[in-house]
Order: C-alpha cells, then structure tokens, then sequence
C-alpha cells in the first residue's frame, strides 16, 4: 500500500522471494515485515534477512497479469517466462536490486497533484574493482 | 500500514534553531505563487504585479509510514512553459529565511525552462525537519526532503492573467 496526501494506493506488484531450499517469501497486500511491524516486507529479505541473502535465487514482481523475474544465480531476466540477458561481464556474484522510483508532480496553476511508481528490480556485482548494475524498470 | 507521503509547506516568520517557518502547513497539494505568504488564499485573491515578485515558498516532502529507505532525491520544473518576462528561480536548502517579495538571491538556479528529472536538483533528507543541518542522501526512519524554495520573478513586460501550467516535480528511490 502507497499514501499519498491521503489517498491511498494499493500496490500494482507484489514480490516473492525465491529460495535454494524451495522455499519462497510472499509479500502481503498490507506490506508489513514478519519482524516489525514498522517496517515493510523487503526488510525480511534484504535489511534483516530472514534467510541469508546467499541462498536467494531470484526475486519476481507480480503484478498486472504480468511476472517479472530477475535471476541472483546468473543474472538473466525474464519477462512471463521469457528470459533475456543484459550482461556480457562474466559476473559470479549477484546482488539484489529492488525499489520503486516515486514521482510526485505539482501541476501549478491546476491545484492538482499527480504521483507515479516505477518499479525497479535488478543486480550489481563488483569486478575489478568496478561496480556493475543492470535493471529493469516496470511502471 | 502503507509508506506514506505529503507536500507540507513553512510559511511566516523564521523562528527557531535552526530556522523554520512559524507556520508549517501539511497536505500540500498546490504550489500557487502568489502576493502572500501562505497555503489558504487563492492566488486570483492576490495578484502578483508586472514588474515584482512572489514570496518565496518553501516546500518540502514529509515521509512517515513503513519503509526501508528513501533515497536518490532530485527536484526541478519538468514541464510547461513560463511566459515572457517570468522567471522562475528555486533551490534545495535546508535554509529559511522569512518569506519576502524581493529577488531572493538565495534562490540561486534558474528553473524557468522544464528540463528531465534526471537533471534535476539533488535532495537530501532528514528525520528531524527540512531546516536540519548535515542531511544525508538517505533516510532510513520517518522524516523529511529538504526545502524546494520557489519564487516566481517578474518585469515589467510579464502579462495580465493566469501563467501558463507548468510542473514541479520530486521524485525519489524507495524501498
């Protein structure tokens, strides 16, 4: 759930958090971690763990009539079920990415108000010494 | 519970230390610039003349709610178009000075022209207030953007009636 100046949004995609043991992490439509109940469902997966991050396979947004995979054992993507690569760099480590990019717009002049959220899933990997992203992002 | 987000706005005298405004209103969902320094009055009601200038607004983000972090801010005037002899100027402060109709120096970026978000002023964040000192790019508890200081500058050659629409716009990371 988003509020925004009082209105209230529900989430258009849900994540679940895929695990080497088969297990997976669902996040509520109420968005609360198992934890603490002042923080959201992605702190169970990624700022207190509650199975090591190690043992994460993939992180999938569901959503729209639509699923969107990204892959933390070798970096593909998929789209329903359709994979695709970005990268060319022979990464072996793959650390999750996930936000949602909030946009909040004034139109002056309108006294209206407008907000969109984009979501953002991927992974970074340091090679060399040099840090690598790669993401897609859903609105 | 849900992430939660507001436009709030200061206005009136500075006070305090550090300084803010005397009234912090919240809810926001306009940014009128107008011959008065407050959320309420309709702009028709205070007319800005030719050839002076708005007060200065000082607006900011307040972020409450569940969430992890809030990251990544970035501020500018995306869209629509000014016209002749008005200039918008604005910047990211965690500074208040007591709102007036001069040329606010401190206002030191044009934003006249829309340009991508992406270009946008860097926001930076903190849990007591916008007016805090030492913000930090993140925020990982509820609090606060710094402030988005506006004023809408004019001559002598500026036209009669409403400005054209144009949009402000925050965006951030969140997770």
């Amino acid at each position: 759930m988003i509020e925004v100046n009082g209105q209230k949004y529900a989430l258009k995609y849900l994540f679940e958090a895929r695990y080497s043991d088969g297990n997976s992490y669902l996040q509520g439509a109420d968005d609360i971690s198992l934890q603490r109940e002042d923080k959201n469902a992605f702190y169970d997966v990624f700022y207190a763990p509650i199975k090591p991050l190690e043992e994460l396979e993939s992180f999938i947004l569901i959503g729209d009539s639509h699923t969107y995979l990204v892959s933390l054992i070798d970096g593909h993507f998929e789209v329903d079920g359709i994979p695709f690569r970005q990268h060319e760099i022979a990464a072996t480590e793959f650390r999750l990415i996930f936000y949602k990019t909030h946009r909040h717009d004034f139109n002056q002049g309108g006294d209206e108000i407008g907000h969109t959220c984009t979501y953002v899933i991927g992974w970074q990997t340091t090679l060399e010494g040099k840090n690598y992203e790669y993401k897609i992002a859903i609105e | 519970m849900a992430a939660t987000f507001e436009f709030n706005e200061d206005n009136g005298t500075q006070t305090g230390s550090p300084l803010k405004g005397t009234t912090r209103n919240t809810a926001v969902t306009q940014v009128n610039w107008k011959n008065t320094d407050d959320v309420a009055t309709a702009y028709s009601s205070s007319p800005i003349t030719a050839g002076n200038n708005s007060y200065t607004k000082y607006q900011f983000g307040k972020f409450t709610g569940t969430f992890n972090q809030v990251s990544a801010g970035l501020f500018a005037h995306t869209a629509g178009t000014l016209g002749t002899g008005l200039t918008l100027k604005g910047t990211v402060s965690s500074t208040y000075a007591t709102p007036a109709t001069t040329a606010n120096a401190s206002l030191s970026t044009d934003m006249t022209t829309a340009i991508a978000i992406a270009s946008g002023l860097a926001v930076s964040f903190h849990t007591t207030g916008p007016e805090a000192a030492s913000p930090t790019s993140t925020l990982s508890a509820v609090g606060f953007s710094q402030y988005l200081a506006t004023q809408l500058q004019t001559s002598g050659s500026a036209g009669a009636g409403d400005t054209a629409t144009v949009t402000l716009t925050l965006q951030y990371n969140e997770n």
